[in-house]
């Protein structure tokens, strides 16, 4: 071929391939930002769909960025945008009072505008659309995207003492109240060691597992007072008998928390920790996959499946009608949520232990009995209650929760002023009191060459500011009596505190014990381990700060305990104080 | 040579003007075509009740890739989901806020009735049926066999009584079921058209008639009937667009039975709903409630008097609803579970087909079908039963 006839071929092709290409975008393996020309939508999702939806919105983004409809796998049709997706997870709870601040009250801090909220379960979203008065949520064509029930997560030995005890299967809150009750406690089932029960579960006011267990408790207490109606409504829920039954049932609380993700590794350690936690059925297959910190459970946790009924939370895409959303980010939303839906995100949704909202994704691994489920589960489903019944059941949980004792120990030995470690301790305990209960009981003990009680264990109502200006007038000097206090501090709250409350010490110390009192290690555990069989043992938190703790001797401590060590330093103390405050 | 060498010279020449006229053309072409892609598109809404969207939605891709013009303006249609009872409910005010400015183009509702009871909106049928589906009764096999023990019908009848009865050790005291606590599945009456067919469904059973009129919504006795009805859903907020659905994932805890759309029950036979051990049982009300999807078309004016529906747009429409209502459409609706607008259900088609084994009726009669009543006595009845479903 001559040079100038190849010219004019090569030319001719390349114009044609020019033209034919239409300025679609070239593909690309990582979206950083939306393309100017997209449709923007955020989701706010549940804390546990982070296992699967940064995946999923990043491979539905750059299908896009590629000319892709992800839901068809076609290319873009003539006319049809990109649709870009950005998301963070937070608490259900949260995230319904921030989009109802943002209808009713804009300027307060807690302010969510998502174009989608994905809730655990849809009564946030039935609460959302009450609480604001108006369809936020368009509940009847809301879609499910990822299956779990509400269990109790027990172990294996524990669940199998209960049935060959009572004889029978079928078991519930009955039979685990049975247990708290009977005189010996776990002793009464063949099980030696320690009597009592040990159960967890989150704050309803924000958790979706812990107010599905909530209005569980409240059902089962109805019922054990005659109600054999369908639904339980305000007159049970203000019923004086139902409250008792359901204080009855948090007896059983070793203590609470703001988010599953303590429970998970609490009770991943074993059964000397937790007996049974309330989560939901993920949860469960995830530590039994021995995903948590610490590794594979040394048992097997089950799913116990309440005879008396539980949810499904169904993780909702909730997509919002209000004024920061327009009919095209709804319309673009909704193809988010059928691409959520597509076999293959289905699948991907399922390895984390959701069970698929499409029904044409068979269950399979990991729902297997290794894992502790129960696929022919769950069989009984309770009826949810009108919203301004579940809005009563919540503003009932002050009253019907477990009340605490909590004595605050704090180290102020002379190595707290490096770093400024004393002054982000002194923030972070101030920080601890401020979602306090008022009817629990909080004390102060600090500690450096002497143990000091500061401020005697009394209502948190009538002794915070004492408390506070206490915390806030500490000085860091001297050596560290870190066992003798801990031991003082066990005994006291031990001698003073009721026995129908979560006795707690949290502790907070930042080096190794260089007392001279003759208090040893073991002096210490042994004083924890004397409330041992106690209707509700002295739990003490450690809280190992800055690099200098004696992480041997806290763990030692926690683990006498049937506790975990919890690290902290300047920068994080804060927070860590903060998690722990929900416990109570 | 030099001959030679001039003769192949002007070859070249014309090889490279033939070329360059070829690119000039081209790139004429490609231009045109750019630029009259390059304008934004217009976009003409179609809002089609839940149960068709898919099938509409699929018809619309295949019409959008065809590239189609308006004038010379590239177009697309764009398919909303929007519940019949949001557009007449209390005159639509308060969940759908269409308006001449701001309206789809196009509106196929579920049934007929629906544009009666929304005159505020101007649509005007131009296609009386685009498709049909009944409601149908559904059940697991185990259920239905303990609630038709005695030689009753899986019918309005028995599980009204059910119903009243409440729980299984009283509706047969032989069953094994772990929930006492018998269970339905239908959406929320007040909120959807197919919840509040429901109560229509179970109005023309009670009153033993076709032709349902206000006295029949308003009895005492037919509403204290129907309570305990509407009373067995456990929760109505968690069962979706699609109830067949989330019972095919989540089986009999969500509902032992429920009164849906034939189409989103043979659209989900699958999961649990084929489950061996436990499968669905369909039963056919003797007073069939059947949709039947018309296809309307906006035809209000602007305040100018200029009417807004162009003749092009009208085309446009005419060209998709002449696309839904093809042989071929009208098989695509088939294998969303839906009935021809006219004529018989295809044996073959693979939903109805596999169906069958489940009970359903490939020739189900439902040309006489659940007549309604005035929007008034609509409207009063839905009042009622939201203060029942709280």
């Amino acid at each position: 071929m001559r040079p100038q006839l190849r010219f004019n071929l090569l030319t001719l092709i390349l114009f044609v391939l020019a033209a034919c290409n239409g300025g679609t975008p070239a593909p690309t393996s990582v979206v950083s930002a939306c393309a100017s020309n997209s449709i923007e939508i955020t989701i706010v999702y549940a804390p546990e769909s982070e296992l699967y939806m940064p995946q999923t919105m990043n491979d539905f983004n750059r299908a896009y960025a590629g000319g892709r409809n992800p839901v068809t796998g076609q290319n873009l049709a003539n006319g049809e945008r990109p649709i870009c997706i950005t998301g963070r997870n937070a608490s259900s709870g949260t995230v319904m009072q921030g989009v109802i601040n943002a209808i009713i009250a804009p300027t307060n801090a807690n302010i969510e505008r998502p174009t989608i909220f994905q809730p655990s379960v849809s009564h946030w979203l039935a609460l959302a659309n009450y609480q604001a008065g108006r369809e936020l949520f368009d509940l009847p064509n809301v879609r499910a995207t990822a299956l779990a029930p509400v269990v109790m997560a027990i172990w294996e030995s524990r669940l199998q003492a209960i049935r060959d005890t009572v004889g029978y299967e079928d078991v519930g809150w009955e039979e685990l109240l049975q247990v708290l009750n009977s005189p010996n406690g776990w002793n009464d089932y063949g099980i030696a060691g320690r009597e009592t029960v040990f159960y967890g579960h989150t704050d309803p006011q924000i958790s979706s597992t812990a107010l599905s267990t909530l209005i569980a408790e409240f059902y089962a207490s109805a019922r054990a007072n005659g109600f054999t109606g369908r639904r339980i409504g305000l007159e049970q829920v203000r019923d004086p008998a139902v409250q008792d039954g359901v204080r009855q049932i948090e007896t059983l609380i070793r203590h609470y928390s703001q988010r599953t993700t303590e429970f998970k590794e609490y009770i991943a350690q074993g059964p000397n920790y937790l007996d049974f936690v309330a989560l939901e059925e993920n949860d469960l297959i995830f530590i039994n996959l021995g995903r948590t910190a610490e590794g594979q459970p040394p048992e097997r946790l089950v799913a116990l499946y309440p005879k008396e009924g539980t949810f499904w939370h169904e993780h909702p895409m909730g997509i919002v009608t209000a004024d920061w959303t327009t009919p095209e980010q709804r319309a673009a939303a909704e193809v988010f949520v059928d691409y959520v839906l597509t076999p293959d995100v289905q699948r991907a949704i399922m390895a984390q232990g959701f069970r698929p909202a499409n029904p044409d994704v068979p269950l399979e691994f990991p729902f297997v009995e290794e894992n502790g489920v129960d696929l022919n589960q769950p069989r009984t489903i309770l009826d949810v209650p009108a919203p301004e019944v579940i809005a009563s059941i919540q503003q009932s949980w002050a009253f019907v929760k477990k009340q605490a004792d909590i004595l605050l120990l704090m180290d102020v030995s002379g190595s707290m002023n490096d770093e400024g470690k004393i002054d982000q301790a002194i923030q972070a305990a101030d920080a601890f009191l401020n979602n306090m209960e008022p009817t629990n009981r909080v004390g102060l003990m600090i500690f450096s060459d002497e143990i000091a009680v500061r401020v005697p264990l009394d209502n948190f109502e009538s002794v915070q500011e004492q408390l506070r200006s206490n915390i806030r007038s500490l000085r860091a000097d001297g050596g560290t009596e870190l066992f003798a206090a801990v031991r003082d501090a066990v005994e006291l709250i031990s001698e003073e505190s009721d026995d129908d409350r979560i006795r707690a010490v949290v502790l907070l110390s930042d080096g190794e014990d260089t007392g001279d009192k003759g208090v040893t290690l073991n002096d210490a555990i042994n004083a924890i381990e004397a409330s041992r069989n106690d209707l509700n043992p002295v739990i003490l938190i450690p809280v190992a700060y800055g690099s200098n703790a004696d992480i041997n001797a806290l763990n030692a401590l926690a683990r006498s305990s049937a506790t975990r060590v919890q690290s902290g330093d300047p920068s994080s103390i804060l927070r860590v104080l903060e998690i722990i405050s929900s416990y109570f | 040579m030099q001959h030679e060498y001039g003769k192949r010279g002007e070859s070249m020449r014309r090889t490279t003007l033939v070329l360059i006229i070829f690119l000039l053309v081209v790139g004429l072409v490609v231009g045109l075509t750019r630029l009259v892609r390059s304008q934004p598109s217009v976009e003409l809404h179609v809002a089609v009740h839940p149960v068709m969207l898919d099938w509409v939605s699929d018809a619309v891709a295949t019409f959008n890739a065809t590239n189609p013009l308006l004038g010379t303006q590239p177009m697309r249609f764009v398919v909303e989901s929007v519940e019949d009872i949001d557009v007449w409910l209390d005159g639509g005010a308060a969940a759908r806020d269409w308006t001449i400015e701001s309206h789809p183009v196009v509106w196929i509702p579920a049934w007929s009735t629906s544009v009666n009871y929304a005159s505020r909106q101007p649509y005007q049928i131009i296609q009386s049926s685009l498709a049909r589906t009944p409601l149908v009764w559904g059940g697991f096999q185990s259920r239905v066999a303990a609630l038709t023990a005695d030689g009753d019908a899986f019918d309005w009848a028995r599980v009204a009584s059910a119903a009243e009865q409440g729980n299984w050790s009283a509706i047969n005291p032989s069953t094994g079921f772990s929930n006492n606590n018998l269970t339905l599945a239908f959406n929320r009456p007040t909120q959807t058209t197919s919840g509040m067919a429901v109560l229509l469904s179970g109005a023309a059973a009670f009153s033993d008639t076709f032709d349902l009129v206000g006295d029949d919504l308003t009895l005492a006795d037919y509403r204290q009937w129907i309570t305990p009805v509407l009373e067995s859903v456990p929760n109505y907020n968690t069962l979706g667009s699609s109830p067949a659905q989330s019972l095919a994932t989540r089986g009999a805890s969500l509902g032992e039975m429920a009164l849906l759309p034939e189409a989103d029950w043979l659209r989900n036979l699958r999961g649990r709903l084929s489950n061996a051990d436990d499968p669905l049982v369909l039963s056919y009300p003797a007073y069939p409630f059947v949709f039947d999807f018309p296809m309307t078309l906006w035809s209000g004016a602007l305040p100018n008097g200029v009417t807004y529906t162009s003749e092009q747009v009208r085309t446009a429409v005419g060209r998709l609803a002449s696309a839904l209502m093809s042989p071929s459409g009208q098989l695509t609706a088939q294998s969303y579970g839906l009935r021809p607008a006219l004529g018989a259900v295809d044996p073959a088609s693979p939903l109805f087909a596999a169906g069958v084994a489940y009970g359903a009726q490939i020739d189900a009669d439902l040309f006489t079908y659940v007549r309604a009543p005035a929007l008034n006595d609509m409207q009063r009845l839905l009042t009622w039963t939201g203060g029942i479903i709280r």
